[in-house]
């Protein structure tokens, strides 16, 4: 048995020791002091003028209805000034100062500038507890807004403040915060001041403790654009006349050759995870829906632990029958693109500037029309630009990000789309080209050099379908279903997906697709 | 004089030299230094059947190259040109007269045709000078519509033989400089004043007609054409009038 647990007494050094006397000293003395001015303590209580106007609020459990009305913090402008209004918020921070209290009250984004000061109403009570409450705790305010001489450069309120006459506690947060929201919103300044506080807080640590990571305003507004490009897409497509469908997630047999699913325990035997909605998009076009989407979870166990592959993320999907031409649909998807970027534009400008506040990056440029090159056209500027690759080879990561710097400086546009790719790189179920059977119909979406999507016109042919199949080897029977689908006739058709996160992520510049996920899947984290 | 940018390739860096803007006076031709700064121009040995050049050219929406819609005209088809336009995300929505633009035609299939020009055309928020850019890797933009202009005229004479006289070039850039200074003319008062310069200078010349006609009077129509809402001096006026029913732009 160690010595320490025998004798815990002993444990104590002589440093602790003398600590403990320090405090029983202190403590005595404080007692004393008390003790001796017993009138001036009851005087001091007696001069609470604030009573009712500040503590902690009972739980609220939806006792009665409380008429009051609150004001957003992004509202108060000089507009207001000279209102007493209410205001719930977070402590973001606080400062006490003599028979001050200075205090930033935070409300998604938005931040305020509050003054708690002793004076006619408001007592040394009100400031001290003010002055104690943890910060991140979420609080109701009453006060005056005041307009200010200068602008108040650290909130987002810069033209008025808040003279504080009521302070409740609605929920208050530990003393200890595991990362400081001012820390994890601190702006990533390449040039950074060696004098500026160079505080950072680290990817894993801000997704371990998601939640207040996700307070910070280039979160806030990140999600806020996520949301935005979901519903665009869904608008944008309904509007050219598709249909939103669901597909299931829990599947038989692998979708795409076999490889990367998660394998799921389903009664007495197994399933797998859906890592792509392909086979069932493209049944509902077998089945006369025409033009479809589906917005859901896409499940990939691949073991890539890179900035832009998560194993859980939100696919986009779409797939539309054509007339003759797959053009149809590249022209559709490209246009679908460009009118959701010239939307983000104009409804997420302010969220946009949020997120470049912290992550400063060259805003996102596009051509309205897109712009189309083929990949042969794509491999000569590389060749240009010193690359050596062959005409059937496929682009490697490098080679994609040093031609989306090529199209970028000649054509100014970080989103491209590359056309009639090798057909020796595509799946088997690619489409060939009509003229050239080393080409397919098939293509890429770039933005910012990173493909976002790969999609082609699908083979709806059965016969040509297998033997297509049997040319690259694929086992027939694992494809049965698939091929099965297109037995009963089905229009020519083409589509693809993209992954929400990662289209975001490229949007706004960001350098780790974990930032575009609310609470991220990767081969290291499950959690939280 | 001009933002003027070298075009160059990596296999002739000579071109940094500050000769490049001068002509050689003493040898006839295109002149040594002018052969570098071209070095994409097929030269006189190379089979100039049909050279296809894919270009971009980036131009502020309010200050149209209106010569690109008659590069082909205006070289009686030695030129082809297609025109693919694109707005670019900076500017939110295009003026409607520059739907010229888009109504582009297929290029005509002359025999004559030596040299097809791509154009990928992005309307874009720069400077009055628009740019053509043809290899970001080995070229650097050339800025002014003067002087894109005066690169495919270089280009045209290349692929023909044509020999320049030295004595009607020093004059042609010298009228070409006050176009690109026209071009860049902020105040009406500093317009009017160099196209009445412009005007006297057209008035001495040789009356146009299709076989009289200069770079000048390309450049010249393209830039009035920008402010063609301003009145003109009488002389000029006639002029423009000639040589826009010559081609057929309707505005």
């Amino acid at each position: 048995m160690p010595e320490a647990e025998q004798n815990p007494g002993a444990e104590k050094s002589k440093k602790q020791l003398k600590k403990e006397a320090k405090e029983a000293e202190k403590a005595q003395k404080k007692a004393e002091r008390k003790a001796a001015n017993p009138v001036n303590n009851e005087a001091t209580t007696e001069e609470d003028v604030s009573v009712g106007k500040y503590g902690n609020l009972p739980m609220i459990q939806s006792e009665k209805p409380v008429e009051r009305k609150f004001i957003d913090i992004s509202a108060l402008t000089p507009e207001v000034a000279n209102q007493k209004v209410w205001i719930r918020g977070r402590l973001h921070t606080s400062r006490a100062k003599g028979k001050q209290c200075f205090m930033v009250i935070r409300q998604q984004h938005a931040t305020v500038q509050c003054l708690a000061a002793v004076n006619e109403n408001n007592s040394r009570q009100l400031i001290k507890f003010t002055s104690g409450v943890n910060k991140e705790s979420i609080v109701d305010i009453e006060g005056l807004v005041q307009k200010v001489n200068q602008p108040i450069e650290s909130c987002s309120q810069k033209l008025v403040e808040l003279h504080v006459s009521q302070f409740w506690v609605i929920s208050s947060a530990k003393s200890q915060l595991p990362l400081l929201i001012e820390d994890a919103a601190r702006p990533e300044k390449k040039d950074e001041d060696a004098e500026g506080l160079s505080i950072r807080v680290n990817q894993d640590t801000r997704l371990d403790n998601r939640i207040l990571d996700l307070r910070t305003p280039a979160n806030q507004a990140i999600f806020r654009i996520e949301a935005e490009v979901s519903r665009l897409f869904r608008d944008i497509l309904s509007e050219k006349g598709f249909v939103e469908i669901h597909t299931p997630k829990i599947i038989s047999a692998a979708s795409e050759g076999g490889a990367n699913v998660f394998t799921v325990s389903y009664f007495k035997g197994s399933a797998y995870l859906a890592q792509s909605p392909q086979l069932y998009k493209q049944m509902a076009i077998a089945a006369d829906f025409d033009r479809v989407f589906t917005v859901g979870a896409v499940f990939r166990a691949e073991d890539s632990n890179t900035h832009r592959h998560l194993t859980e993320f939100v696919g986009l999907d779409l797939e539309m029958a054509f007339k003759y031409h797959y053009h149809e649909v590249l022209n559709l998807i490209g246009s679908s693109f460009t009118e959701m970027f010239r939307q983000l534009q104009k409804k997420c400008a302010v969220q946009i500037a949020a997120v470049a506040e912290q992550y400063p990056v060259e805003p996102f440029q596009f051509l309205d029309p897109p712009l189309i090159l083929d990949f042969k056209t794509g491999v000569e500027m590389l060749r240009e630009a010193g690359v050596t690759m062959g005409d059937e080879d496929d682009l490697s990561t490098p080679d994609e990000k040093l031609l989306g710097r090529l199209v970028k400086a000649k054509y100014s546009t970080d989103f491209y789309i590359l056309d009639k790719f090798p057909l020796a790189v595509r799946p088997f179920y690619t489409m060939p080209d009509p003229h050239d059977p080393k080409l397919s119909n098939s293509y890429d979406f770039f933005m910012r050099g990173e493909e976002i999507m790969s999609g082609a016109q699908r083979i709806h042919d059965p016969e040509f379908l297998t033997e297509r199949a049997k040319h690259h080897g694929v086992d027939i029977e694992k494809i049965k279903a698939y091929i099965e689908a297109f037995k009963y006739g089905c229009p020519p058709h083409a589509g693809g997906g993209i992954g929400l996160e990662r289209v975001v992520m490229l949007y706004l510049g960001l350098d780790n697709i974990r930032k575009t996920s609310m609470f991220p899947r990767d081969p290291k984290r499950i959690t939280p | 004089m001009y933002s003027l940018k070298a075009i160059h390739d990596f296999t002739e860096l000579s071109i940094n030299s500050p000769m490049y803007r001068m002509r050689n006076l003493l040898k006839r031709g295109v002149s040594p230094v002018a052969a570098k700064m071209t070095a994409s121009v097929p030269t006189r040995d190379q089979q100039v059947s049909t050279s296809t050049y894919d270009v971009v050219i980036n131009a502020n929406p309010d200050y149209a190259p209106y010569s690109l819609l008659v590069l082909e005209k205006w070289w009686n088809g030695m030129i082809g040109t297609q025109i693919v336009s694109y707005c670019h995300s900076s500017i939110e929505r295009l003026p409607e007269y520059l739907n010229l633009f888009t109504q582009s035609k297929l290029p005509s299939q002359q025999s004559r045709r030596k040299i097809m020009v791509n154009i990928t055309l992005i309307w874009k928020k720069v400077d009055i000078d628009c740019e053509l850019i043809i290899s970001p890797v080995k070229q650097v933009p050339i800025r002014g519509e003067v002087n894109l202009l005066k690169f495919f005229n270089r280009v045209v004479n290349e692929a023909l033989g044509i020999r320049a006289d030295m004595l009607q070039e020093t004059v042609l850039e010298s009228v070409l400089d006050s176009c690109h200074r026209l071009s860049h003319s902020k105040h009406t008062n500093e317009y009017e004043k160099l196209l009445n310069n412009l005007s006297s200078f057209i008035n001495k010349s040789e009356s146009f007609s299709e076989n009289n006609s200069t770079l000048i009077d390309l450049t010249l129509w393209s830039i009035i054409s920008r402010r063609r809402k301003l009145s003109l001096p009488t002389g000029l006026k006639d002029w423009y009038d000639g040589v826009t029913n010559f081609l057929g732009v309707k505005f």
